[in-house]
């Protein structure tokens, strides 16, 4: 008995911090969302137009649009990048280490710094890109004044900074994976495609789904760069969902409706991730 | 006896002493706390407290403790102290657009009863401008101690608009003379002129113009420079059709979908496209640069660019520098009778953030943050501090200006801004752009300090920024504007906003300093 009551004693600082810091502001966050607050007045019942508000928002789909747009294009670029270079240094060479060091640096790089660096960068008329650009000739490229090129500009400097991290991942991978399969494939004579195809590729499977999962919460969360580099334009060209419930928050005290915000985007989050989990899940018991 | 007699003077002289001494350091022992926009300890705003602190701090006998905050976390920070009740700040210098909520939440406190209390520094607010002065008072009461007052002039290359053959290049194209823009068509025809041919001889080609388009930035400031003379009707008072830019000040219908609106962007998005592409994406400072650096003939920004010009880190143009106020529209539209008139409207703005000291509601020491603002105030200082240069406080008091750029009225001299490095003619040319700003136009811009401000203004910044990049036609993201407004003012209350606004553009009271033709 006394052993029960030490147990629990022990848990009781991890379990208030729990339900102090995760807990109350989820269901706090979640009433909120049923209410309308700003703050200066006490909170009204709102029902839920805070909702049918989001449903019709043009600027919920544009945020929804964009944020969809720069996780597909992100994700998938990371994952082939990263495994392709995991590839390329998983093999015995001089100054690897160093070299895997100076691919990982990117990820210790502050987001809002890499997004003023990106604006030195992409600046169109002086920025050592259009220098580079004029000095083989080409036109100029309008890297933050031109809706898609923005976003794509977002897209490269999330690219730069978080493929190490798939890499790190499919590195770890690469050295975990057991040899005698391979090494049976190849007496039996497979070649190099049919040996990444048939025998790397599924037993990666599992590492591939998890660090798919990771990037895509990652990235789905991104709010750091576009808030930096473009301040989500030209217009609402990169307002990602992220920085449009931080507006609504935190520049107009709507607090209510971006609660409902938040909301919307935890769900469509979860949904996503509870499917990637449930597949990692199986693949694991798979093996 | 003799010694008793001199050990009682002595005791008697060591209370005066020190009664005079704690007189003299009248809050002694008591610490105030500043929250103020983020300029470094030599830059705008924050800069000048810091130099004056000591000092300050001396005279008093209190500490100053300031807090820099960025730009754009400021009014967040401010609320959240405010709303929170924390009471952090004893005073904020904040960006004026959020003087809506502070004032009609009682979160801030006037300051008439100690103007004129012989304990505090002597300012005057008449030495403002009439259009500044009316910034700085709300509901007929002062709320701010004289500090900053922005606008937004013109700037341009004396070099390049006096060169003859520029001149005669120019009148053969467009049949008059070249100068410094004093009309919208003059803007236009003259950044057209001077844009994407290299007239500065660098090899590149240069601009006509350059201007901070970036969306959530400051860029919306520059369409509402831009669209003043569209839009304000002059007339002797405050009322539904005259002196009004934003709402309808009786039924706080949106006036921004309105014609005169929607020419003025027509107009901006053509006046936009005789600079580069690239500053859809710039912030302000991004577009100083190229103006800087000669290789832009135009711009339009606050007191900033004057300063910077005589700075040899960041200028090539000094000597080259002349300003004006925003060039007039040749017509406007009246809403009385649903017409444009063509008129000549030459209309003043308040633009940019006019940053001055205001003091928390919730501060313990009233008086002793007062005492700051006030002491900053002084005529001396704050004149000390306008012609820095670095200090981020733009001209606008009667003493910033000397006789010869206002027509004998100003009482400042040029010697103290030539002592800053300034060269003379560049500096008589901004500082007379900035006295027909605030002392010679037909009427000026209001400035938007309701509450629900930054949403409106956000809203607007946005969707000028779409109309700019292509993706809706001015009346379109006017349209959108107007709902969104709408939306606001409806979710805020409008009977709540309608009185914020009345009282915050003087409703039903003479215009400053109306001037009829």
């Amino acid at each position: 008995m006394r052993d029960e009551g030490v147990k629990w004693a022990l848990l009781l600082p991890a379990v208030g911090w729990i339900l102090t810091f995760t807990v109350y502001p989820l269901v706090f966050s979640l009433l909120l969302s049923f209410q309308n607050w700003n703050l200066t007045s006490p909170p009204t019942w709102a029902g839920l137009a805070n909702y049918v508000r989001a449903v019709q928002d043009p600027r919920t789909h544009n945020a929804l649009r964009v944020t969809g747009l720069f996780v597909g294009a992100t994700v998938a670029a990371e994952l082939l990048l990263g495994f392709a270079l995991a590839l390329l240094f998983h093999r015995p060479m001089r100054g690897i280490r160093l070299l895997r060091a100076v691919v990982v640096a990117p990820l210790f790089t502050s987001p809002i710094a890499l997004a003023f660096l990106g604006m030195m960068l992409f600046h169109e008329e002086d920025g050592p890109i259009a220098h580079l650009v004029r000095a083989v000739g080409a036109g100029k490229v309008h890297w933050l004044s031109d809706p898609t090129t923005a976003l794509g500009s977002v897209v490269l400097l999330d690219i730069w900074q978080w493929t190490p991290f798939a890499f790190l991942v499919f590195l770890a991978g690469l050295a975990g994976v057991p040899q005698e399969p391979i090494e049976a494939a190849i007496v039996d004579g497979a070649g190099r495609w049919a040996l990444f195809r048939h025998v790397l590729l599924p037993l990666l499977t599992p590492v591939i789904v998890t660090a798919l999962l990771f990037k895509l919460i990652y990235s789905v969360k991104v709010f750091d760069l576009a808030f930096g580099l473009t301040g989500g334009g030209p217009g609402i060209s990169t307002e990602v969902l992220a920085l449009y419930i931080h507006r609504q928050g935190l520049e107009f005290f709507n607090l209510g409706y971006a609660s409902s915000l938040s909301y919307i985007f935890l769900v469509l989050v979860s949904l996503t991730c509870i499917g990637l989990v449930l597949r990692v899940r199986h693949l694991y018991e798979r093996l | 006896m003799k010694v008793v007699r001199w050990g009682v003077l002595g005791m008697v002289l060591l209370s005066v002493v020190g009664v005079a001494f704690a007189a003299a350091r009248p809050f002694a022992g008591r610490t105030v706390t500043l929250g103020v926009f983020a300029g470094g300890t030599r830059g705008a705003i924050s800069g000048p407290f810091y130099y004056f602190r000591s000092a300050w701090e001396q005279r008093t006998g209190a500490k100053l403790n300031i807090v820099e905050i960025p730009f754009d976390q400021l009014p967040t920070k401010i609320k959240t102290d405010l709303i929170t009740r924390a009471g952090r700040f004893d005073g904020f210098v904040p960006c004026a657009t959020i003087y809506g909520d502070l004032v009609t939440n009682n979160w801030i406190v006037p300051v008439d009863p100690w103007i004129r209390d012989p304990r505090f520094p002597r300012w005057d607010p008449n030495d403002m401008g009439p259009p500044i002065r009316q910034l700085y008072r709300w509901g007929g009461r002062q709320y701010g101690a004289n500090y900053d007052a922005d606008a937004w002039v013109l700037y341009g290359r004396r070099d390049l608009l006096n060169d003859p053959k520029e001149k005669a290049a120019f009148r053969a194209k467009y049949g008059y003379e070249l100068r410094l823009p004093q009309t919208i068509k003059e803007l236009l025809d003259v950044s057209e002129f001077f844009n994407n041919r290299d007239w500065n001889g660098d090899g590149r080609a240069d601009f006509g113009i350059v201007l901070p388009l970036k969306v959530s930035a400051q860029g919306f400031f520059f369409y509402l420079a831009f669209a003043a003379p569209y839009v304000v009707v002059p007339g002797p008072t405050v009322d539904e059709y005259h002196n009004v830019f934003f709402f309808n000040p009786r039924t706080m219908e949106p006036l921004i979908n309105s014609p005169g609106h929607v020419k003025a962007l027509e107009d901006y998005i053509r006046l936009t496209k005789n600079g580069p592409r690239a500053q859809l994406g710039w912030d302000l400072v991004e577009s100083w640069d190229p103006f800087l650096k000669g290789n832009a003939a135009l711009t339009y920004s606050p007191g900033d660019i004057g300063s910077l010009a005589k700075n040899p880190d960041r200028s090539r143009i000094k000597g080259k520098l002349t300003a004006g106020p925003m060039p007039a529209s040749t017509e406007y539209y009246d809403r009385r009778t649903g017409r444009w008139v063509q008129r000549l409207n030459r209309v003043g703005n308040l633009l940019g953030c006019s940053w001055h000291g205001l003091i928390s509601s919730l501060s313990r020491n009233k008086e002793t943050i007062y005492h700051l603002f006030a002491y900053m105030a002084e005529r001396s200082r704050l004149f000390q501090i306008t012609t820095f240069g670095w200090g981020g406080v733009d001209p606008g008091k009667i003493y910033d200006f000397p006789p010869e750029v206002s027509n004998g009225q100003g009482t400042g001299s040029i010697q103290a801004y030539l002592q800053q490095g300034f060269d003379r003619q560049d500096a008589l040319d901004w500082l007379r752009a900035y006295w027909q700003n605030y002392y010679q136009m037909d009427a000026w811009q209001e400035y938007l300090r309701i509450p629900g401000a930054p949403e409106m203004i956000n809203s607007l910044d946005l969707h000028i920024s779409q109309a700019l990049v292509g993706r809706e036609t001015p009346k379109q993201a006017l349209d959108a504007v107007a709902r969104e407004w709408t939306e606001i003012v409806n979710k805020l209350g409008r009977e709540k906003l309608r009185r914020a606004y009345q009282e915050s553009i003087g409703y039903g009271r003479p215009a400053p300093r109306y001037r009829p033709r």
